[in-house]
């Protein structure tokens, strides 16, 4: 082995015993230290209006902001069950912003196919009656499409799990979920009646099972508690629509606005505060994104970061 | 009086136990007057796909998440959600009972926006692809269809709740107390609780005043009484008094007050009855609102 190697080995061995140091999804921080950047927002040049050129735009933004990261082959390799997280909690369609655009669900799908996955799971629990969301949303049939199983989350599979948070010793999870071995995030941006924003860290309540209204008496604490637990290998987050009031339930497509965009990102604290900007949010008024920063989850400051910009179209 | 230490458990289990069964009545009587207005036959030959669900502000996050709080804070009593089909169109009807026609109106209001596509429905409504919403009495009632002609079978579905509603098809009477001209069209609010963060100004009516692009917020404070009002008015001096500054204001009404901070604005109040008359942001177009609402709440 020559030197050249032996760093290089040295260094992957590094990489392999930090993802494996920092929980079940190969910790963020292993890819963070790689080359590559942390952030990258894919913005769409205008604003079509046909239902085919808006799917055209959510999947070609997705390529683009996981290609600004360096591609999905960074993240995802041969042989990786993937599990991917995205908001079906609501029995909505997709104009109506409240849950993830089933486009760019199915676009990861096939991107992490590409990337030499093995098996790719959707899923989510669903606050609404799961049936109906799964269809609603149409990440079903997108995703299945695509090759995904997409499944509805079973009662029984929920396991009592030690998280060691600040207000979540442990939690109920879903067990399937702690089987994987990568996990990609991906939230849709929206207004919430309660925390403001509904980001990536607040998706992240879509693995849990319980009584989840306990949740909200110490919000901002939970989520950074279930994100410095779960750290997804990935975050990539839909703008294309933005749900702007009335969250996280919606309905009104007056309150739907056209942000024709898609974040990617290893630092669930800068893409939140990447998030909440679009919402006109100063990252610091989001609670669980300044709790995420105070515990050094990731920077608040986003810019800090030189996220790639990539206009399309 | 050891007779007495004894039998307190008793005493005080009988008193729970007692106001646990007012509370399950109360609960009981929602739900059968909800599931009245939901009782075959069903709009345009719907059909339920299941019984109606009940949701208390114990379980309503089951169905809305973090949504729920809100509706929590505003007095749900009892939630009905029924899934029906008309045909190719699927239906989801929300009931909400609020308890009572403020604050169903005050919950109603809480989601609207200036800027919606309002409709004639019980006592106001709006509509939207797929949607519509409206409130009457002390019920808020949220709409929703999927499939081709969806909004057709919402609004047959809406004029048959309201019918079953009943009579009570007007917005809270306050409303009409409060200065009409310059006000926002559909700004109003009725905010039970803790408004600008105050508990003292709670619960209150709000409504938005427009002056060449400047606005303006009125609030006015329902206190239990004239002395309660004066009291209120005491802890915003005070308030104003230890965050800013406040000065009498007899240029404005007899009894006015003006004030600043730094972080809440400028404001001018006044206590006028039972009431506590607020107004934030304040220009001098607003005055004119200030004094139509001390002598229409007189």
């Amino acid at each position: 082995m020559n030197d050249g190697s032996r760093r290089d080995f040295l260094k992957t061995c590094a990489l392999i015993g930090a993802a494996m140091k920092l929980g079940p999804f190969a910790a963020q921080e292993a890819y963070a230290a790689s080359a590559g950047p942390a952030l990258s927002i894919a913005h769409y040049r205008s604003s079509p209006q046909s239902a085919d050129a808006i799917a055209a735009e959510a999947r070609k933004l997705t390529q683009e902001a996981v290609n600004g990261l360096g591609g999905m082959g960074r993240f995802i390799g041969k042989g990786d069950v993937v599990w991917i997280k995205p908001n079906i909690g609501w029995n909505r369609v997709p104009e109506q912003a409240a849950t993830t655009n089933p486009d760019i669900v199915a676009t990861l799908v096939s991107l992490c196919y590409q990337a030499g996955a093995r098996r790719v799971i959707v899923s989510d629990n669903s606050c609404n009656p799961s049936v109906a969301c799964f269809a609603r949303s149409g990440i079903q049939q997108a995703a299945q499409k695509a090759g995904a199983d997409c499944f509805i989350m079973e009662d029984r599979k929920f396991r009592r799990t030690k998280l060691n948070g600040k207000a979540l010793p442990e939690w109920e999870l879903y067990g399937d979920v702690l089987g994987v071995n990568k996990f990609i995030n991906v939230p849709i941006v929206k207004h919430h009646g309660l925390c403001k924003a509904t980001l990536g860290m607040k998706n992240l309540m879509g693995v849990t099972g319980g009584q989840r209204n306990r949740f909200h008496q110490d919000l901002t604490n939970t989520l950074v508690d279930l994100a410095t637990f779960i750290k997804p290998t990935l975050v990539v987050m839909d703008a294309v629509r933005v749900l702007t009031a009335n969250g996280p339930v919606g309905g009104n497509l007056a309150d739907v606005k056209r942000k024709d965009t898609v974040a990617a990102g290893t630092d669930q604290v800068a893409i939140d505060a990447f998030g909440a900007t679009l919402l006109s949010y100063k990252p610091q008024e989001i609670g669980y994104v300044m709790e995420g920063h105070a515990r050094r989850l990731g920077t608040i400051d986003f810019e800090s970061l030189k996220p790639r910009r990539i206009e399309v179209g | 009086m050891l007779r007495f230490v004894s039998s307190f458990p008793v005493l005080l289990l009988t008193v729970c136990g007692l106001c646990g069964s007012v509370f399950l009545k109360a609960q009981n009587a929602s739900q059968q007057d909800l599931k009245r207005l939901v009782a075959e036959p069903l709009p345009e030959g719907s059909v339920a796909q299941s019984p109606p669900t009940f949701y208390s502000p114990d379980n309503l996050y089951e169905y809305m998440d973090g949504g729920a709080d809100i509706f929590v804070l505003y007095g749900v009593k009892t939630m009905l959600h029924l899934d029906a089909k008309a045909h190719a169109v699927d239906v989801t009807v929300d009931v909400f009972d609020m308890g009572s026609p403020n604050t169903a109106f005050g919950m109603y209001a809480a989601e609207r926006s200036p800027d919606y596509n309002f409709i004639r429905m019980g006592a106001e409504g709006y509509r939207n692809t797929g949607i519509l919403n409206f409130v009457q009495d002390r019920y808020y009632i949220k709409l929703a269809g999927f499939g081709e002609g969806a909004d057709a079978v919402l609004d047959a579905w809406a004029k048959v709740l309201s019918a079953r509603i009943g009579s009570n098809t007007s917005l809270p009477e306050m409303l009409a107390r409060l200065p009409s001209g310059n006000r926002v069209p559909h700004s109003e609010q009725y905010i039970p609780k803790d408004p600008l963060g105050h508990s003292f100004l709670g619960p209150a009516y709000v409504a938005s005043y427009a002056f060449d692009g400047h606005e303006s917020k009125l609030f006015v404070t329902l206190a239990h009484s004239d002395s309660d009002a004066l009291e209120r008015m005491k802890q915003l001096e005070a308030h104003f008094a230890k965050t800013g500054e406040y000065a009498p204001a007899p240029d404005i009404e007899e009894g006015a007050i003006r004030g600043k901070n730094s972080f809440e604005g400028a404001f001018i109040a006044k206590a006028q009855g039972h009431f506590l008359i607020v107004i934030m942001n304040p220009t001098a177009g607003s005055e004119q609102i200030f004094r139509a609402a001390a002598k229409s709440l007189h």
